[in-house]
């Protein structure tokens, strides 16, 4: 690869040597006109990669990633739909009715005093099984468990004086749902054969009294008490609701054709 | 590394050289491979120019379907399929096997032993691809896309390929040298990624066909990946053989050719699932597709810019030469068609594009406009050497170079702009089906035309390479290398 290399003499041994020879001949040479007008065989630079086309390649390596989040059926072999939401064809999570929520509520918060039984403990927590206060207007048991009972209060012909920790937003602050469902859990238990007290009632009343920082008296809960809200219009509103649903699905159906 | 060479070093004598033993090296080499690399040059020209036949008749029958329409061995299905064999397997592999293997055992400098073993795997090539072509004509046709050679025909195919192949892993193993060379990378890769496809889709398809979806997928795996990670690299490595090569002056960046070809190793492979945009396979898979689709950027800026920074500055060398003429408009393709492809497997266009035309011209786009150019490069190159010729008429050469750039731009430009259209159109309900396939007509009658300065082009390629093989006589008296201006400068050819 030498320039000496051109120049140095045949050697008989060696065959590279001899066609070296040869190709100082001049009449070689014109053969061989093709072979020795060419450049040398190809080599490599090291210019480094501009720097751009690294943020270029990486900001495309982000995107195939946000791309495949996206868009690939969480890798489900039954996913056919670049839209695919897993979670859209399982079945809606089952709704526990109140009563049962109240129930597991119940006995987290209150069986420790009030007893699974709701007998209380004579003297010192009042029983709810059977208290006027608890099945009667619904606004007032609303009213203790959202902020809250302190004083004396007689309960069956029994005077007890405690405290009824707050439940709303207050104290534990428990969720609507939690709280409609404990309510409506102990006015329907042990005999009580009281109304629902639904989530909406349990929203309304949490509003009323969202200003209301100390807990209720005795006397205070027998004043200034709302109509008791109606049980029906919740469900002239679900039956408008299916209607309505109904007639997206018929609308749907009519609009099908002129799609395809 | 040595120092990059001078690019002047020669001008002064273009006779002179300070790399004797290479040279002799390389014509020992040359030697080796000679007849083999003829046989398989003069075997894709003969395929080229059948494809070419078939090509017509199948582009005039797409605007006047009676045309030839009594026998039922020219009907479009049949006449298409033999266009698309004749093409990819019969000029696409053989050009490969001459051009490829060629660069291969002079970057190995490593001869090519027992080349007489390699002639008749050739043969045997060859053969086989007929009777499958003659077999698609009879109508044994089998009804996959790219795979249409009948059963009997293919594992003739397989076994010959096998024993092609093999000679360049060969060249690799008694490789000299401790660098390893950009295009021997792409070349030894492909050399195992083409058996690779085409005995898996033939087992998964034809022999113990798998079932249901499995097949589609399998298919476009092999249909897109015959393009990638068979065409592509053996082109590009002729690319990067023959740059630096003419112009003496060392490709831009080893860096860039190492992420370009790693970058088309990892990505490309998963990219055929974007054919099936819309089919019922599990849509992670054809996500995947579309991304590794959208990453194949990647190596294709990165080789664009590899191969243009190598280039650049020396524009008038590169039109001068027959051989850059065509590997720089092939280098050129590569970055426009590769982009093109990569923005058509996007959810949001593949519903315009799928099922049109411009599917067809992208097709076009890449193997002819990026493949066939430089493999014509590569030809141009590789003749003058084995030969120990001159190319006949440089005029014959420019109506090739003009002839193929412009059929094929016309052709793109028809198919892509109605493509466009028709898929457009399609998507529209209200637009009757007729009336859409009827205002593709013009652009089809363009596409024959375009099909007819193809043809021009390879039978004057065709002369002037019979006329350089066998009237040795008229052709030894040139002097010089055959360059395509009047300029009298020596060293570029």
């Amino acid at each position: 690869m030498s320039e000496e290399n051109t120049n140095s003499g045949p050697h008989p041994s060696n065959k590279t040597s001899l066609e070296q020879a040869a190709m100082q001949d001049e009449h070689m040479q014109d053969v061989h006109a093709q072979l020795m007008r060419e450049k040398e065989e190809p080599q490599e630079g090291f210019s480094p990669v501009p720097i751009f086309l690294m943020f270029l390649f990486a900001a495309l390596c982000f995107w195939g990633g946000v791309y495949l989040v996206h868009y690939s059926g969480g890798f489900r072999w039954d996913a056919y739909d670049p839209h695919f939401n897993p979670n859209a064809d399982k079945p809606a999570p089952v709704e526990i009715p109140l009563f049962e929520r109240g129930q597991k509520v119940f006995s987290q918060q209150c069986a420790v005093c009030h007893q699974a039984t709701g007998a209380g403990v004579p003297g010192v927590y009042p029983p709810i099984a059977g208290s006027e206060w608890v099945t009667g207007h619904p606004q007032v048991l609303s009213r203790i468990l959202i902020n809250g009972l302190s004083g004396p209060i007689e309960v069956k012909g029994n005077t007890y004086n405690g405290a009824m920790p707050a439940f709303g937003p207050n104290g534990m602050n428990l969720s609507n749902k939690d709280l409609a469902g404990v309510i409506t859990f102990i006015r329907q238990e042990w005999g009580n054969e009281a109304s629902d007290v639904t989530e909406k009632m349990v929203e309304d009343y949490k509003a009323l009294y969202a200003g209301r920082s100390t807990t209720w008296s005795a006397a205070e809960l027998k004043e200034g008490l709302g109509p008791i809200p109606e049980p029906e219009v919740e469900e002239v509103v679900e039956e408008d609701d299916e209607f309505a649903a109904e007639g997206e699905q018929a609308e749907e159906a009519h609009a099908e054709p002129a799609a395809h | 590394m040595s120092e990059a060479p001078q690019i002047n070093s020669q001008s002064a004598s273009p006779y002179s050289s300070n790399d004797a033993e290479v040279r002799a090296e390389l014509s020992e080499i040359d030697a080796s491979i000679r007849t083999s690399a003829l046989f398989f040059t003069v075997s894709a020209i003969f395929w080229l120019l059948a494809g070419t036949v078939f090509a017509l008749i199948t582009a005039y029958k797409a605007h006047e379907p009676s045309f030839m329409g009594d026998s039922a061995l020219s009907t479009f299905g049949r006449m298409r399929s033999a266009h698309l064999n004749a093409m990819a397997l019969g000029w696409g592999n053989n050009i490969i096997f001459a051009v490829g293997l060629w660069i291969m055992a002079r970057l190995c400098r490593s001869p090519i032993r027992h080349g007489g073993l390699l002639l008749i795997a050739g043969i045997f090539w060859n053969i086989g691809l007929t009777v499958g072509i003659v077999g698609i004509i009879m109508g044994d046709i089998t009804s996959v896309e790219w795979l249409e050679i009948p059963h009997y025909a293919t594992p003739l195919l397989a076994l010959s390929y096998a024993l092609i192949g093999v000679w360049g892993v060969m060249a690799f193993k008694f490789r000299k040298g401790e660098h390893v060379y950009v295009s021997q990378w792409y070349i030894l890769a492909g050399l195992f990624w083409f058996p690779w496809l085409y005995i898996v889709a033939q087992i998964m398809i034809i022999w113990f066909p798998a079932r249901g979806v499995v097949q589609s997928v399998t298919n476009w795996w092999f249909a897109h990946n015959v393009l990638g990670l068979w065409l592509t690299p053996m082109a590009l490595a002729t690319a990067y053989y023959l740059i630096p090569k003419v112009l003496g002056r060392p490709i831009y960046s080893y860096y860039l050719s190492v992420l370009g070809f790693w970058a088309l190793a990892i990505f490309y492979n998963w990219a055929g699932v974007h054919h099936l945009i819309g089919g019922p396979i599990p849509v992670w898979l054809i996500s995947a597709g579309i991304v590794a689709s959208i990453m194949m950027v990647i190596p294709v800026i990165v080789v664009g810019l590899n191969h243009h920074m190598s280039v650049v500055g020396l524009h008038k060398e590169v039109w001068r030469s027959p051989t850059l003429r065509f590997v720089v408009f092939g280098a050129i393709s590569y970055t426009l068609v590769s982009l093109i492809g990569s923005s058509m497997a996007v959810r949001s266009v593949n519903e315009i594009t799928h099922f049109t035309h411009f599917t067809v011209g992208h097709a076009h786009h890449g193997v002819y406009a990026f493949f066939s150019m430089i493999m014509f490069g590569g030809v141009y190159y590789m003749m003058p050497r084995l030969l120990k010729r001159e190319w006949p008429s440089a005029g014959l050469i420019k109506l090739h170079f003009w002839g193929s750039a412009i059929g094929i731009s016309v052709m793109l430009f028809a198919l892509h702009v109605i493509g466009w259209i028709q898929g457009v159109q399609m998507n529209d309900a209200t637009i009757p089906f007729l009336e859409i396939v009827q205002n593709t007509i013009p652009w089809l009658k363009a596409r024959t035309i375009s099909g007819v300065f193809l043809t021009v082009a390879h039978i004057a390629f065709a002369v002037n390479f019979f006329w350089m093989l066998f009237a040795a006589g008229a052709v030894r008296a040139k002097q010089g290398p055959t360059l395509l201006d009047s300029a009298k400068e020596e060293g570029v050819a």
